[in-house]
Protein backbone atom coordinates (compact mmCIF):
# COMPACT_ATOMS: atom_id res chain seq x y z
CA UNK A 1 0.00 0.00 0.00
CA UNK A 2 2.83 2.28 0.92
CA UNK A 3 4.67 1.80 -2.36
CA UNK A 4 1.50 2.39 -4.36
CA UNK A 5 1.02 5.71 -2.63
CA UNK A 6 4.63 6.76 -3.32
CA UNK A 7 4.34 5.86 -6.98
CA UNK A 8 1.15 7.84 -7.36
CA UNK A 9 2.89 10.93 -6.13
CA UNK A 10 6.26 10.73 -7.93
CA UNK A 11 6.03 8.89 -11.26
CA UNK A 12 4.38 9.99 -14.47
CA UNK A 13 3.23 6.48 -15.52
CA UNK A 14 0.99 6.06 -12.54
CA UNK A 15 -1.62 3.89 -14.23
CA UNK A 16 0.92 1.43 -15.58
CA UNK A 17 2.63 0.99 -12.23
CA UNK A 18 -0.67 0.72 -10.40
CA UNK A 19 -1.65 -1.97 -12.86
CA UNK A 20 1.59 -3.79 -12.08
CA UNK A 21 0.87 -3.59 -8.37
CA UNK A 22 -2.62 -4.92 -8.90
CA UNK A 23 -1.21 -7.77 -10.99
CA UNK A 24 1.36 -8.55 -8.28
CA UNK A 25 -1.39 -8.64 -5.64
CA UNK A 26 -3.49 -10.91 -7.82
CA UNK A 27 -0.53 -13.16 -8.50
CA UNK A 28 0.10 -13.45 -4.77
CA UNK A 29 -3.56 -14.33 -4.23
CA UNK A 30 -3.40 -16.96 -6.97
CA UNK A 31 -0.22 -18.43 -5.50
CA UNK A 32 -1.91 -18.56 -2.13
CA UNK A 33 -4.92 -20.41 -3.56
CA UNK A 34 -2.67 -22.89 -5.40
CA UNK A 35 -0.55 -23.38 -2.28
CA UNK A 36 -3.64 -23.87 -0.12
CA UNK A 37 -4.90 -26.48 -2.58
CA UNK A 38 -1.68 -28.44 -2.18
CA UNK A 39 -1.67 -27.95 1.60
CA UNK A 40 -5.22 -29.22 1.81
CA UNK A 41 -4.26 -32.31 -0.19
CA UNK A 42 -1.25 -32.83 2.08
CA UNK A 43 -3.46 -32.61 5.16
CA UNK A 44 -5.74 -35.16 3.51
CA UNK A 45 -2.73 -37.56 3.43
CA UNK A 46 -2.53 -37.44 -0.36
CA UNK A 47 1.26 -37.75 -0.37
CA UNK A 48 1.19 -40.71 2.00
CA UNK A 49 -1.49 -42.34 -0.12
CA UNK A 50 0.53 -41.88 -3.33
CA UNK A 51 3.76 -43.11 -1.71
CA UNK A 52 2.03 -46.17 -0.20
CA UNK A 53 0.34 -46.90 -3.52
CA UNK A 54 3.73 -46.71 -5.28
CA UNK A 55 5.12 -49.26 -2.81
CA UNK A 56 2.15 -51.56 -3.37
CA UNK A 57 2.47 -51.27 -7.15
CA UNK A 58 6.16 -52.13 -6.83
CA UNK A 59 5.28 -55.12 -4.62
CA UNK A 60 2.68 -56.33 -7.15
CA UNK A 61 5.25 -56.08 -9.94
CA UNK A 62 7.83 -57.98 -7.89
CA UNK A 63 5.23 -60.67 -7.17
CA UNK A 64 4.46 -61.03 -10.88
CA UNK A 65 8.21 -61.12 -11.60
CA UNK A 66 8.68 -63.92 -9.09
CA UNK A 67 6.01 -65.97 -10.88
CA UNK A 68 7.48 -65.43 -14.34
CA UNK A 69 9.55 -68.24 -15.83
CA UNK A 70 11.04 -66.10 -18.58
CA UNK A 71 11.02 -62.45 -19.73
CA UNK A 72 11.03 -61.40 -16.06
CA UNK A 73 12.03 -57.83 -16.90
CA UNK A 74 9.15 -57.47 -19.36
CA UNK A 75 6.67 -59.05 -16.93
CA UNK A 76 7.74 -56.58 -14.22
CA UNK A 77 7.15 -53.63 -16.53
CA UNK A 78 3.95 -55.07 -18.00
CA UNK A 79 2.47 -55.14 -14.49
CA UNK A 80 4.09 -52.08 -12.88
CA UNK A 81 3.30 -49.62 -15.69
CA UNK A 82 -0.45 -50.14 -16.28
CA UNK A 83 -1.27 -50.75 -12.62
CA UNK A 84 0.73 -47.69 -11.55
CA UNK A 85 -1.00 -45.63 -14.23
CA UNK A 86 -4.48 -46.69 -13.13
CA UNK A 87 -3.76 -46.18 -9.44
CA UNK A 88 -2.33 -42.72 -10.14
CA UNK A 89 -5.49 -41.80 -12.05
CA UNK A 90 -7.69 -42.93 -9.14
CA UNK A 91 -5.63 -40.96 -6.60
CA UNK A 92 -5.72 -37.77 -8.67
CA UNK A 93 -9.44 -38.03 -9.40
CA UNK A 94 -10.34 -38.70 -5.74
CA UNK A 95 -8.07 -35.93 -4.42
CA UNK A 96 -9.39 -33.37 -6.89
CA UNK A 97 -13.06 -34.21 -6.55
CA UNK A 98 -12.92 -34.36 -2.73
CA UNK A 99 -11.20 -30.96 -2.57
CA UNK A 100 -13.61 -29.19 -4.94
CA UNK A 101 -16.73 -30.70 -3.37
CA UNK A 102 -15.53 -29.90 0.16
CA UNK A 103 -14.87 -26.31 -0.84
CA UNK A 104 -18.32 -26.08 -2.36
CA UNK A 105 -20.17 -27.69 0.55
CA UNK A 106 -18.30 -25.83 3.31
CA UNK A 107 -18.71 -22.50 1.58
CA UNK A 108 -15.00 -21.63 1.71
CA UNK A 109 -15.21 -20.57 -1.92
CA UNK A 110 -17.20 -17.51 -0.82
CA UNK A 111 -14.42 -16.61 1.56
CA UNK A 112 -11.77 -17.10 -1.11
CA UNK A 113 -13.60 -14.87 -3.56
CA UNK A 114 -13.74 -12.07 -0.98
CA UNK A 115 -10.08 -11.53 -1.91
CA UNK A 116 -9.40 -9.46 -5.08
CA UNK A 117 -9.60 -12.54 -7.27
CA UNK A 118 -11.98 -13.17 -10.13
CA UNK A 119 -13.81 -16.45 -10.43
CA UNK A 120 -11.77 -17.38 -13.49
CA UNK A 121 -8.55 -16.69 -11.60
CA UNK A 122 -9.74 -18.81 -8.69
CA UNK A 123 -10.42 -21.75 -11.02
CA UNK A 124 -7.05 -21.24 -12.74
CA UNK A 125 -5.24 -21.20 -9.38
CA UNK A 126 -7.05 -24.35 -8.24
CA UNK A 127 -6.15 -25.99 -11.56
CA UNK A 128 -2.52 -25.03 -11.03
CA UNK A 129 -2.56 -26.62 -7.58
CA UNK A 130 -4.14 -29.80 -8.92
CA UNK A 131 -1.67 -29.89 -11.81
CA UNK A 132 1.19 -29.83 -9.30
CA UNK A 133 -0.47 -32.60 -7.30
CA UNK A 134 -0.88 -34.60 -10.52
CA UNK A 135 2.79 -34.10 -11.42
CA UNK A 136 4.05 -35.28 -8.03
CA UNK A 137 1.65 -38.24 -8.11
CA UNK A 138 2.96 -39.17 -11.57
CA UNK A 139 6.58 -39.13 -10.40
CA UNK A 140 5.76 -41.21 -7.29
CA UNK A 141 3.72 -43.82 -9.13
CA UNK A 142 6.29 -43.97 -11.92
CA UNK A 143 9.04 -44.82 -9.43
CA UNK A 144 8.66 -48.63 -9.86
CA UNK A 145 8.88 -48.16 -13.63
CA UNK A 146 11.80 -45.72 -13.43
CA UNK A 147 13.65 -48.26 -11.26
CA UNK A 148 13.69 -50.92 -13.97
CA UNK A 149 12.89 -49.41 -17.38
CA UNK A 150 15.59 -48.09 -19.70
CA UNK A 151 16.06 -44.40 -20.39
CA UNK A 152 14.83 -42.36 -22.23
CA UNK A 153 11.71 -44.54 -22.58
CA UNK A 154 11.04 -44.38 -18.83
CA UNK A 155 11.41 -40.58 -18.80
CA UNK A 156 9.02 -40.15 -21.74
CA UNK A 157 6.56 -42.56 -20.13
CA UNK A 158 6.69 -40.60 -16.85
CA UNK A 159 6.27 -37.26 -18.64
CA UNK A 160 3.28 -38.67 -20.53
CA UNK A 161 1.77 -39.96 -17.27
CA UNK A 162 2.17 -36.48 -15.76
CA UNK A 163 0.37 -34.89 -18.72
CA UNK A 164 -2.39 -37.51 -18.59
CA UNK A 165 -2.93 -36.88 -14.88
CA UNK A 166 -3.00 -33.11 -15.39
CA UNK A 167 -5.76 -33.54 -17.99
CA UNK A 168 -7.66 -35.83 -15.61
CA UNK A 169 -7.22 -33.45 -12.66
CA UNK A 170 -8.64 -30.48 -14.56
CA UNK A 171 -11.47 -32.55 -16.07
CA UNK A 172 -12.27 -33.81 -12.53
CA UNK A 173 -12.26 -30.20 -11.31
CA UNK A 174 -14.83 -29.26 -13.95
CA UNK A 175 -16.96 -32.35 -13.30
CA UNK A 176 -16.89 -31.82 -9.52
CA UNK A 177 -17.90 -28.16 -9.98
CA UNK A 178 -20.86 -29.19 -12.12
CA UNK A 179 -22.07 -32.23 -10.13
CA UNK A 180 -21.20 -31.01 -6.66
CA UNK A 181 -21.29 -34.43 -4.95
CA UNK A 182 -18.40 -36.81 -4.43
CA UNK A 183 -19.91 -40.13 -5.56
CA UNK A 184 -21.43 -38.91 -8.86
CA UNK A 185 -18.39 -36.76 -9.64
CA UNK A 186 -15.87 -39.56 -9.04
CA UNK A 187 -18.00 -41.99 -11.06
CA UNK A 188 -18.33 -39.52 -13.92
CA UNK A 189 -14.60 -38.74 -13.95
CA UNK A 190 -13.65 -42.42 -14.00
CA UNK A 191 -16.24 -43.15 -16.69
CA UNK A 192 -14.79 -40.29 -18.74
CA UNK A 193 -11.30 -41.75 -18.31
CA UNK A 194 -12.31 -45.28 -19.31
CA UNK A 195 -14.18 -43.87 -22.30
CA UNK A 196 -11.15 -41.85 -23.39
CA UNK A 197 -8.95 -44.95 -23.12
CA UNK A 198 -11.28 -47.41 -24.85
CA UNK A 199 -13.40 -45.45 -27.28
CA UNK A 200 -11.19 -46.42 -30.22
CA UNK A 201 -11.92 -50.12 -29.50
CA UNK A 202 -15.64 -49.43 -29.20
CA UNK A 203 -15.54 -47.62 -32.53
CA UNK A 204 -13.64 -50.50 -34.11
CA UNK A 205 -16.24 -52.95 -32.82
CA UNK A 206 -19.06 -50.75 -34.07
CA UNK A 207 -17.55 -50.54 -37.53
CA UNK A 208 -17.01 -54.31 -37.65
CA UNK A 209 -20.56 -54.95 -36.50
CA UNK A 210 -22.14 -52.54 -38.98
CA UNK A 211 -23.21 -55.29 -41.33
CA UNK A 212 -25.18 -57.29 -38.78
CA UNK A 213 -25.82 -55.18 -35.69
CA UNK A 214 -28.98 -53.31 -34.89
CA UNK A 215 -26.83 -50.63 -33.26
CA UNK A 216 -25.51 -49.46 -36.60
CA UNK A 217 -27.17 -46.09 -36.11
CA UNK A 218 -25.02 -45.48 -33.00
CA UNK A 219 -21.73 -45.55 -34.90
CA UNK A 220 -21.89 -41.90 -36.05
CA UNK A 221 -22.61 -40.91 -32.45
CA UNK A 222 -19.58 -42.86 -31.20
CA UNK A 223 -17.48 -41.31 -33.99
CA UNK A 224 -18.62 -37.85 -32.90
CA UNK A 225 -17.93 -38.70 -29.27
CA UNK A 226 -14.41 -39.71 -30.22
CA UNK A 227 -13.83 -36.23 -31.60
CA UNK A 228 -14.67 -34.58 -28.30
CA UNK A 229 -12.87 -36.82 -25.81
CA UNK A 230 -9.08 -36.70 -25.54
CA UNK A 231 -7.07 -39.50 -27.14
CA UNK A 232 -5.80 -40.94 -23.86
CA UNK A 233 -5.21 -44.28 -25.62
CA UNK A 234 -2.15 -42.64 -27.17
CA UNK A 235 -0.75 -41.54 -23.79
CA UNK A 236 1.61 -43.44 -21.44
CA UNK A 237 1.88 -46.63 -23.47
CA UNK A 238 3.54 -49.67 -21.91
CA UNK A 239 4.94 -50.74 -25.27
CA UNK A 240 7.27 -47.71 -25.16
CA UNK A 241 8.97 -49.42 -22.22
CA UNK A 242 9.04 -52.83 -23.88
CA UNK A 243 9.78 -52.01 -27.51
CA UNK A 244 11.79 -48.83 -27.21
CA UNK A 245 11.15 -45.15 -26.65
CA UNK A 246 8.87 -43.27 -29.01
CA UNK A 247 10.15 -40.21 -30.80
CA UNK A 248 10.15 -36.90 -28.95
CA UNK A 249 7.63 -35.67 -31.51
CA UNK A 250 5.20 -38.28 -30.11
CA UNK A 251 5.59 -36.70 -26.70
CA UNK A 252 5.12 -33.28 -28.35
CA UNK A 253 1.82 -34.44 -29.84
CA UNK A 254 0.73 -35.71 -26.43
CA UNK A 255 1.70 -32.39 -24.83
CA UNK A 256 -0.39 -30.49 -27.41
CA UNK A 257 -3.37 -32.77 -26.73
CA UNK A 258 -2.93 -32.34 -22.95
CA UNK A 259 -2.66 -28.54 -23.23
CA UNK A 260 -5.68 -28.35 -25.53
CA UNK A 261 -7.93 -30.53 -23.40
CA UNK A 262 -6.82 -29.05 -20.08
CA UNK A 263 -7.67 -25.58 -21.45
CA UNK A 264 -11.03 -26.85 -22.69
CA UNK A 265 -11.90 -28.35 -19.28
CA UNK A 266 -10.68 -25.20 -17.54
CA UNK A 267 -12.93 -22.99 -19.66
CA UNK A 268 -15.85 -25.34 -18.97
CA UNK A 269 -15.21 -25.03 -15.22
CA UNK A 270 -15.01 -21.23 -15.49
CA UNK A 271 -18.27 -21.10 -17.43
CA UNK A 272 -19.95 -23.22 -14.75
CA UNK A 273 -18.60 -21.07 -11.93
CA UNK A 274 -19.66 -17.85 -13.63
CA UNK A 275 -23.21 -18.96 -14.30
CA UNK A 276 -23.86 -20.86 -11.05
CA UNK A 277 -24.57 -19.32 -7.63
CA UNK A 278 -21.63 -19.43 -5.22
CA UNK A 279 -22.62 -22.46 -3.18
CA UNK B 1 -33.54 -37.57 40.23
CA UNK B 2 -30.22 -38.61 41.60
CA UNK B 3 -27.44 -39.30 39.18
CA UNK B 4 -25.13 -42.27 39.66
CA UNK B 5 -21.90 -41.63 41.52
CA UNK B 6 -18.97 -40.75 39.22
CA UNK B 7 -17.06 -43.87 40.20
CA UNK B 8 -19.96 -46.06 39.00
CA UNK B 9 -20.22 -44.14 35.72
CA UNK B 10 -16.48 -44.63 35.11
CA UNK B 11 -16.72 -48.33 35.98
CA UNK B 12 -19.64 -48.70 33.56
CA UNK B 13 -17.70 -47.03 30.78
CA UNK B 14 -14.71 -49.33 31.35
CA UNK B 15 -16.97 -52.38 31.42
CA UNK B 16 -18.60 -51.33 28.10
CA UNK B 17 -15.15 -50.74 26.54
CA UNK B 18 -13.94 -54.16 27.65
CA UNK B 19 -17.14 -55.83 26.45
CA UNK B 20 -16.72 -54.20 23.02
CA UNK B 21 -13.08 -55.28 22.81
CA UNK B 22 -14.04 -58.81 23.82
CA UNK B 23 -16.88 -58.84 21.29
CA UNK B 24 -14.52 -57.67 18.56
CA UNK B 25 -11.97 -60.39 19.44
CA UNK B 26 -14.65 -63.09 19.50
CA UNK B 27 -16.09 -62.00 16.14
CA UNK B 28 -12.59 -61.89 14.62
CA UNK B 29 -11.89 -65.41 15.90
CA UNK B 30 -15.24 -66.60 14.50
CA UNK B 31 -14.38 -65.05 11.13
CA UNK B 32 -11.00 -66.84 11.12
CA UNK B 33 -12.70 -70.13 12.06
CA UNK B 34 -15.32 -69.69 9.34
CA UNK B 35 -12.67 -68.84 6.77
CA UNK B 36 -10.63 -71.87 7.81
CA UNK B 37 -13.74 -74.06 7.68
CA UNK B 38 -14.46 -72.95 4.11
CA UNK B 39 -10.82 -73.69 3.14
CA UNK B 40 -9.64 -73.82 -0.43
CA UNK B 41 -11.61 -75.63 -3.04
CA UNK B 42 -9.74 -78.91 -2.96
CA UNK B 43 -11.37 -80.32 -6.08
CA UNK B 44 -8.89 -79.80 -8.90
CA UNK B 45 -10.27 -78.20 -11.99
CA UNK B 46 -9.06 -80.08 -15.03
CA UNK B 47 -9.86 -77.32 -17.48
CA UNK B 48 -8.89 -73.67 -17.38
CA UNK B 49 -12.05 -73.03 -19.40
CA UNK B 50 -12.24 -71.13 -22.63
CA UNK B 51 -10.03 -68.03 -22.74
CA UNK B 52 -11.69 -64.61 -22.96
CA UNK B 53 -12.02 -63.16 -26.44
CA UNK B 54 -9.43 -60.75 -27.81
CA UNK B 55 -11.72 -57.77 -27.46
CA UNK B 56 -12.69 -58.76 -23.93
CA UNK B 57 -9.03 -58.99 -22.98
CA UNK B 58 -8.28 -55.61 -24.54
CA UNK B 59 -11.22 -53.95 -22.82
CA UNK B 60 -10.58 -55.64 -19.47
CA UNK B 61 -6.93 -54.59 -19.50
CA UNK B 62 -7.79 -51.01 -20.59
CA UNK B 63 -6.04 -51.76 -23.88
CA UNK B 64 -2.79 -52.96 -22.31
CA UNK B 65 -1.94 -55.98 -24.47
CA UNK B 66 1.32 -56.78 -22.66
CA UNK B 67 -0.49 -56.94 -19.32
CA UNK B 68 -3.30 -59.06 -20.77
CA UNK B 69 -0.87 -61.45 -22.49
CA UNK B 70 1.40 -61.98 -19.49
CA UNK B 71 -1.57 -62.28 -17.12
CA UNK B 72 -3.05 -65.00 -19.37
CA UNK B 73 0.27 -66.86 -19.37
CA UNK B 74 0.68 -66.60 -15.59
CA UNK B 75 -2.89 -67.76 -15.05
CA UNK B 76 -2.32 -70.78 -17.28
CA UNK B 77 1.03 -71.68 -15.78
CA UNK B 78 -0.48 -71.52 -12.28
CA UNK B 79 -3.33 -73.74 -13.37
CA UNK B 80 -1.47 -76.99 -12.79
CA UNK B 81 -0.62 -76.00 -9.22
CA UNK B 82 -4.10 -75.50 -7.83
CA UNK B 83 -4.86 -75.47 -4.12
CA UNK B 84 -1.31 -76.46 -3.33
CA UNK B 85 -1.61 -79.70 -5.31
CA UNK B 86 -0.09 -80.49 -8.67
CA UNK B 87 -2.45 -81.37 -11.46
CA UNK B 88 -0.96 -83.79 -13.92
CA UNK B 89 -0.87 -82.04 -17.24
CA UNK B 90 -1.86 -85.33 -18.78
CA UNK B 91 -5.23 -84.93 -17.10
CA UNK B 92 -5.67 -81.32 -18.06
CA UNK B 93 -7.85 -80.09 -20.88
CA UNK B 94 -5.25 -79.84 -23.63
CA UNK B 95 -7.63 -78.14 -26.07
CA UNK B 96 -8.28 -75.37 -23.57
CA UNK B 97 -4.57 -74.99 -22.86
CA UNK B 98 -3.92 -74.57 -26.59
CA UNK B 99 -6.71 -71.98 -26.82
CA UNK B 100 -5.22 -69.98 -23.91
CA UNK B 101 -1.71 -70.08 -25.35
CA UNK B 102 -2.90 -69.05 -28.79
CA UNK B 103 -4.86 -66.15 -27.26
CA UNK B 104 -1.94 -65.07 -25.06
CA UNK B 105 0.35 -65.02 -28.08
CA UNK B 106 -2.19 -63.28 -30.31
CA UNK B 107 -2.70 -60.40 -27.90
CA UNK B 108 1.01 -59.90 -27.18
CA UNK B 109 2.97 -61.26 -30.15
CA UNK B 110 6.20 -59.54 -29.13
CA UNK B 111 6.49 -61.94 -26.20
CA UNK B 112 7.76 -65.50 -26.45
CA UNK B 113 6.27 -66.51 -23.11
CA UNK B 114 3.32 -68.43 -24.58
CA UNK B 115 5.67 -70.10 -27.07
CA UNK B 116 7.95 -71.23 -24.27
CA UNK B 117 4.98 -72.76 -22.45
CA UNK B 118 3.84 -74.38 -25.71
CA UNK B 119 7.18 -75.88 -26.78
CA UNK B 120 8.98 -76.41 -23.49
CA UNK B 121 6.20 -77.23 -21.02
CA UNK B 122 2.98 -78.32 -22.65
CA UNK B 123 3.86 -80.02 -25.96
CA UNK B 124 5.01 -83.33 -24.46
CA UNK B 125 2.12 -83.68 -21.94
CA UNK B 126 -0.26 -82.67 -24.74
CA UNK B 127 1.17 -85.46 -26.88
CA UNK B 128 0.51 -87.98 -24.09
CA UNK B 129 -3.01 -86.54 -23.83
CA UNK B 130 -3.42 -86.99 -27.60
CA UNK B 131 -2.26 -90.59 -27.41
CA UNK B 132 -4.62 -91.30 -24.50
CA UNK B 133 -7.52 -89.77 -26.46
CA UNK B 134 -6.60 -91.84 -29.49
CA UNK B 135 -6.43 -95.05 -27.49
CA UNK B 136 -9.90 -94.30 -26.11
CA UNK B 137 -11.17 -94.08 -29.66
CA UNK B 138 -11.63 -90.30 -29.74
CA UNK B 139 -10.25 -90.05 -33.25
CA UNK B 140 -12.49 -87.08 -34.06
CA UNK B 141 -10.53 -84.87 -31.64
CA UNK B 142 -7.74 -83.00 -33.38
CA UNK B 143 -4.35 -83.70 -31.73
CA UNK B 144 -3.17 -80.75 -29.67
CA UNK B 145 0.61 -81.28 -29.58
CA UNK B 146 1.18 -80.60 -33.32
CA UNK B 147 -1.01 -77.49 -33.05
CA UNK B 148 1.08 -76.22 -30.15
CA UNK B 149 4.25 -76.70 -32.19
CA UNK B 150 2.68 -75.10 -35.26
CA UNK B 151 1.79 -72.07 -33.13
CA UNK B 152 5.52 -71.68 -32.48
CA UNK B 153 6.22 -72.04 -36.18
CA UNK B 154 3.73 -69.32 -37.07
CA UNK B 155 5.20 -67.04 -34.42
CA UNK B 156 8.67 -67.64 -35.82
CA UNK B 157 7.44 -66.68 -39.28
CA UNK B 158 6.11 -63.42 -37.82
CA UNK B 159 9.28 -62.53 -35.92
CA UNK B 160 12.21 -64.92 -36.33
CA UNK B 161 14.60 -62.80 -34.25
CA UNK B 162 12.42 -63.08 -31.14
CA UNK B 163 11.12 -66.61 -31.45
CA UNK B 164 13.81 -68.81 -33.02
CA UNK B 165 14.80 -70.58 -29.82
CA UNK B 166 11.34 -71.97 -29.15
CA UNK B 167 11.14 -73.21 -32.75
CA UNK B 168 14.43 -75.05 -32.11
CA UNK B 169 12.82 -76.66 -29.08
CA UNK B 170 9.66 -77.40 -31.04
CA UNK B 171 11.76 -79.20 -33.64
CA UNK B 172 13.35 -81.35 -30.92
CA UNK B 173 9.91 -82.21 -29.46
CA UNK B 174 8.55 -83.05 -32.90
CA UNK B 175 11.44 -85.42 -33.56
CA UNK B 176 11.85 -87.14 -30.21
CA UNK B 177 8.40 -86.95 -28.58
CA UNK B 178 5.96 -86.87 -31.49
CA UNK B 179 8.28 -88.92 -33.76
CA UNK B 180 7.18 -86.62 -36.55
CA UNK B 181 10.39 -86.33 -38.55
CA UNK B 182 8.77 -84.41 -41.36
CA UNK B 183 7.61 -81.70 -38.99
CA UNK B 184 10.95 -81.62 -37.16
CA UNK B 185 12.84 -81.18 -40.41
CA UNK B 186 10.43 -78.50 -41.59
CA UNK B 187 11.11 -76.48 -38.47
CA UNK B 188 14.86 -77.05 -38.84
CA UNK B 189 14.66 -75.84 -42.43
CA UNK B 190 12.82 -72.70 -41.31
CA UNK B 191 15.64 -72.01 -38.87
CA UNK B 192 18.31 -72.63 -41.50
CA UNK B 193 16.59 -70.31 -43.97
CA UNK B 194 15.96 -67.52 -41.45
CA UNK B 195 17.11 -64.10 -42.67
CA UNK B 196 20.52 -62.94 -41.47
CA UNK B 197 19.01 -60.05 -39.49
CA UNK B 198 17.14 -62.57 -37.32
CA UNK B 199 20.51 -63.41 -35.70
CA UNK B 200 19.73 -67.11 -35.41
CA UNK B 201 22.94 -68.69 -34.05
CA UNK B 202 24.83 -71.21 -36.11
CA UNK B 203 23.96 -74.19 -33.92
CA UNK B 204 20.25 -73.48 -34.40
CA UNK B 205 20.64 -73.04 -38.16
CA UNK B 206 22.31 -76.45 -38.22
CA UNK B 207 19.76 -78.01 -35.91
CA UNK B 208 19.30 -81.15 -37.98
CA UNK B 209 22.95 -82.16 -37.66
CA UNK B 210 23.50 -80.60 -34.20
CA UNK B 211 20.43 -82.06 -32.47
CA UNK B 212 18.00 -83.96 -34.66
CA UNK B 213 20.46 -86.44 -36.13
CA UNK B 214 21.52 -87.72 -32.73
CA UNK B 215 20.10 -91.20 -32.27
CA UNK B 216 19.65 -90.87 -28.52
CA UNK B 217 16.95 -88.55 -27.16
CA UNK B 218 18.89 -87.81 -23.97
CA UNK B 219 21.98 -86.89 -25.93
CA UNK B 220 19.91 -84.70 -28.27
CA UNK B 221 18.20 -83.02 -25.34
CA UNK B 222 21.56 -82.29 -23.74
CA UNK B 223 22.81 -80.73 -26.98
CA UNK B 224 19.65 -78.67 -27.41
CA UNK B 225 19.52 -77.43 -23.82
CA UNK B 226 23.23 -76.63 -23.93
CA UNK B 227 22.67 -74.64 -27.10
CA UNK B 228 19.73 -72.81 -25.58
CA UNK B 229 21.56 -72.09 -22.31
CA UNK B 230 24.89 -70.99 -23.72
CA UNK B 231 23.97 -69.98 -27.24
CA UNK B 232 21.09 -67.62 -26.51
CA UNK B 233 22.12 -63.99 -26.14
CA UNK B 234 20.71 -62.32 -23.02
CA UNK B 235 19.24 -65.48 -21.49
CA UNK B 236 18.13 -65.03 -17.86
CA UNK B 237 19.55 -66.99 -14.92
CA UNK B 238 16.06 -68.24 -14.09
CA UNK B 239 15.79 -69.78 -17.55
CA UNK B 240 19.20 -71.41 -17.27
CA UNK B 241 18.05 -72.99 -13.99
CA UNK B 242 14.96 -74.35 -15.71
CA UNK B 243 16.99 -75.73 -18.59
CA UNK B 244 19.40 -77.33 -16.11
CA UNK B 245 16.56 -78.90 -14.13
CA UNK B 246 15.12 -80.27 -17.37
CA UNK B 247 18.47 -82.00 -17.95
CA UNK B 248 17.86 -83.99 -14.78
CA UNK B 249 14.51 -85.23 -16.10
CA UNK B 250 14.17 -88.15 -18.51
CA UNK B 251 14.32 -87.06 -22.11
CA UNK B 252 11.51 -87.50 -24.59
CA UNK B 253 10.73 -91.08 -25.37
CA UNK B 254 13.01 -92.36 -28.09
CA UNK B 255 11.44 -94.64 -30.67
CA UNK B 256 11.87 -98.23 -29.56
CA UNK B 257 13.93 -98.87 -26.44
CA UNK B 258 17.59 -99.09 -27.25
CA UNK B 259 17.05 -99.00 -30.99
CA UNK B 260 18.64 -95.82 -32.31
CA UNK B 261 16.86 -94.53 -35.36
CA UNK B 262 18.24 -92.34 -38.09
CA UNK B 263 16.48 -89.15 -39.00
CA UNK B 264 14.49 -89.81 -42.16
CA UNK B 265 14.80 -86.93 -44.58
Amino acid sequence: MKSAGTITMHTPSTNRVAGRCAWAARRRALQTIARDTILEALRGRWLWLAASAALLVGAAAIFARSLALTETHEVTLAFAAPIGRLVAVLIVVLTTVASVVREKSEGTLLLALAAPVSRASWIAAKALGFALIATVTAVLLAAPVLAVAPMPAAAIWTASLGLELIVLAIVSLAIARVLGQIAPAVSAAIAFYVLARLLHIVLLLGERAQSYSDLESLTPFVRLLRLVVPRLDLFTRTDWLLDGAPSWSTLGGIAVQALLYSSLALVAAIIDLRRAPLT
Amino acid sequence: MTSAPPILVAAHRIAVRHALALGFAVLLALQALWSGHLGNDSALETSPGAPPGMTTLRLASLDEPALAGYAANLYLQGFDAQAGALLSLRLADAQAIYAWLERAYAINPRSGYALMLAAFDYAKPAHLHDEASLSQGESAVEPVAPRLLDLVERAFADDPARHWRWLAHASYVARFALHDDERALRYARRLREAPAEASVPRWARELDSFVLNRPDATDAQRALLGGLAFGTPGIEAKEIDRLASRLAEPAATAPGPGTPRQLTK
